[in-house]
């Protein structure tokens, strides 16, 4: 289901409360919808046992 | 364009003849910096590098840095060399505003690590330079500052979010500047200006007191004249820092030593795929030509397959960035939201609507694009070559956020090809590698292996003394 304007309005008012005006509300439903787009085309490669934590350990272990 | 006169004797120089000058006694730091001064005071007018200069402070530096000269002592490879820095790096006392409304009145409360071992290389530090409201943003606008102009071309942006860092080191004002990448900029506003630029490895440099816009993305590096001086700059910012725990532990060759080291045999790949997309028929002429030239120097030039893992890499850095940006700013968002610029403030609102669950898993993926990233091109080849702007400098017109879809369009252009680098946390080295038919500096970025810094810099070097392009003078100096 795609993020709507209106979810994105209420989940405003009930955790985030940040001022944003009326019309940014299409927009930002547009780009939080790419977002999860790119979220889920990750999923495929998803590995349980994946730590993200592992990222410095593996950039030092292909130290030159 | 009003054109100024041709930069004086000194200004011109690079960074490490300078410092060598100084250290042999044949200029003191007090005439160096006072040749800054003077072409501060010719372009600094038209240019808005600057957000603030501490001219007092830094003479006295120079003096006492001169001081020490006549008393037969060096304080480091850096001793008596003017350099100014993008205006997010803390110093005790000191205000750095990051751009904004929100820290322009607050003073620092530590000093970055990276100044500090700039200090104790001998570096005087002549000032802030503009960049983009909390370097959130690609094209070096913004809306609190005058804006900085680029000195090849005043209707060209000078992108950022290093804006003024690219500025400033392009028109001669310092000889260096901290700029800090989270997606390119670093690297683009050097691209824009005609400099190098250089992102270190995630965690190579402390980013201890320096803004945090994105913690998991964010790197310090400099900008320079010649990669010589970058190698001289990054040797002594790089290292452990016991504070940051982010900050990795390698040890640090000696970048300098070893750029003269023949490039044949070193394998450069040519992207077949994402990197090689979209592109500017100059740039990509300006590309194929720099092949040719590290052909003839004796390196190796092969072809390699950009895993798709990259493109979605491309797509998930703002994922990570705005989540990671927004958490940062969620207290100022609800108490001070009219204190940032339009642009800025709405740029922050997508990540408050981020999961925990998408970043997490987006981090997570991040590993994986990184060891499929590695296998599939660095098996092959010791350094990909790419461009950094796929697009000759935009004009400012372009980048108006008046311009709606267009200037959307544009924003995610200027980093379409550094943002997966950060994504993947490896280095890589903006050199400029010949001009669009516009006249504007375009430059090609070396992706390096983690930590394969020296290689970098080696074919970096190499490249600008076959083509002496770092010599060209941007317009605005008399060129």
């Amino acid at each position: 289901m795609p993020i709507t304007p209106q979810l994105l309005k209420e989940l405003n008012d009930e955790t985030q409360n940040i001022p944003i005006a009326k019309e940014r509300w299409p927009e930002l439903a547009v780009e939080l919808n790419q977002l999860r787009t790119a979220a889920e085309a990750a999923l495929p490669v998803h590995d349980f046992d994946r730590d993200p934590g592992e990222f410095p350990a593996v950039l030092r272990s292909r130290q030159t | 364009m009003s054109q100024a006169e041709p930069a004086d004797g000194l200004s011109n120089l690079s960074l490490c003849e300078t410092a060598d000058l100084i250290k042999t006694g044949k200029v003191s730091a007090v005439e160096v910096l006072e040749a800054c001064f003077g072409q501060i005071n010719k372009l600094e007018p038209i240019h808005h590098a600057f957000v603030w200069q501490d001219r007092e402070s830094a003479l006295n530096r120079a003096r006492w840095l001169d001081s020490v000269r006549s008393r037969g002592e060096i304080v480091g490879p850096l001793h008596g060399v003017p350099m100014a820095h993008k205006d997010m790096y803390y110093r005790v006392g000191r205000v750095s505003g990051c751009g904004s409304r929100i820290r322009s009145r607050e003073p620092g409360k530590t000093t970055a690590t990276a100044l500090r071992k700039l200090d104790n290389a001998g570096a005087i530090d002549v000032g802030g330079l503009a960049m983009v409201e909390f370097a959130m943003g690609p094209h070096g606008f913004n809306a609190h500052l005058p804006r900085s102009l680029n000195p090849w071309n005043h209707d060209r942006v000078p992108c950022g979010s290093s804006s003024g860092s690219g500025v400033a080191v392009a028109a001669r004002m310092v000889y260096g500047s901290l700029g800090s990448d989270t997606g390119g900029s670093i690297r683009c506003p050097a691209a824009a200006n005609g400099v190098v630029g250089c992102l270190p490895t995630n965690g190579l440099v402390s980013r201890r007191g320096a803004m945090p816009m994105s913690w998991s993305l964010d790197c310090v590096g400099p900008l320079t004249r010649t990669v010589k001086d970058a190698a001289r700059v990054l040797k002594v910012i790089a290292g452990h820092d016991e504070p940051d725990g982010s900050a990795a532990a390698p040890p640090i060759p000696d970048y300098e030593s070893a750029l003269e080291q023949p490039v044949a045999g070193i394998r450069i790949g040519v992207p077949h795929g994402y990197f090689d997309q979209d592109l500017d028929a100059d740039v990509q002429k300006a590309i194929s030509e720099s092949f040719d030239v590290f052909q003839q120097a004796g390196a190796t030039v092969v072809p390699v397959e950009i895993p798709k893992s990259v493109s979605l890499s491309s797509d998930l850095h703002p994922l990570v960035m705005k989540a990671e940006g927004a958490a940062n700013h969620r207290p100022w968002k609800r108490t001070r939201a009219a204190e940032y610029s339009e642009e800025v403030g709405k740029r922050l609102e997508a990540g408050f609507f981020i999961s925990a669950v998408d970043y997490i898993n987006a981090l997570q993926y991040r590993v994986f694009a990184l060891e499929d990233f590695l296998g599939a091109v660095f098996r092959r080849v010791d350094a990909l070559l790419t461009p950094v702007l796929p697009i000759p400098t935009p004009t400012l017109e372009q980048t108006a956020y008046s311009n709606g879809p267009a200037y959307l369009k544009m924003v995610i252009a200027l980093t379409r090809n550094t943002r997966p680098i950060n994504f993947l946390g490896l280095p890589a080295l903006s050199v400029t590698c010949g001009f669009t038919s516009d006249g504007m500096p375009t430059s090609f970025q070396l992706v390096g292996r983690p930590f394969s810094e020296s290689t970098l810099f080696r074919l970096g070097h190499r490249f600008q003394m076959e083509t002496k392009l770092h010599l060209a003078m941007p317009r605005a100096l008399g060129a």
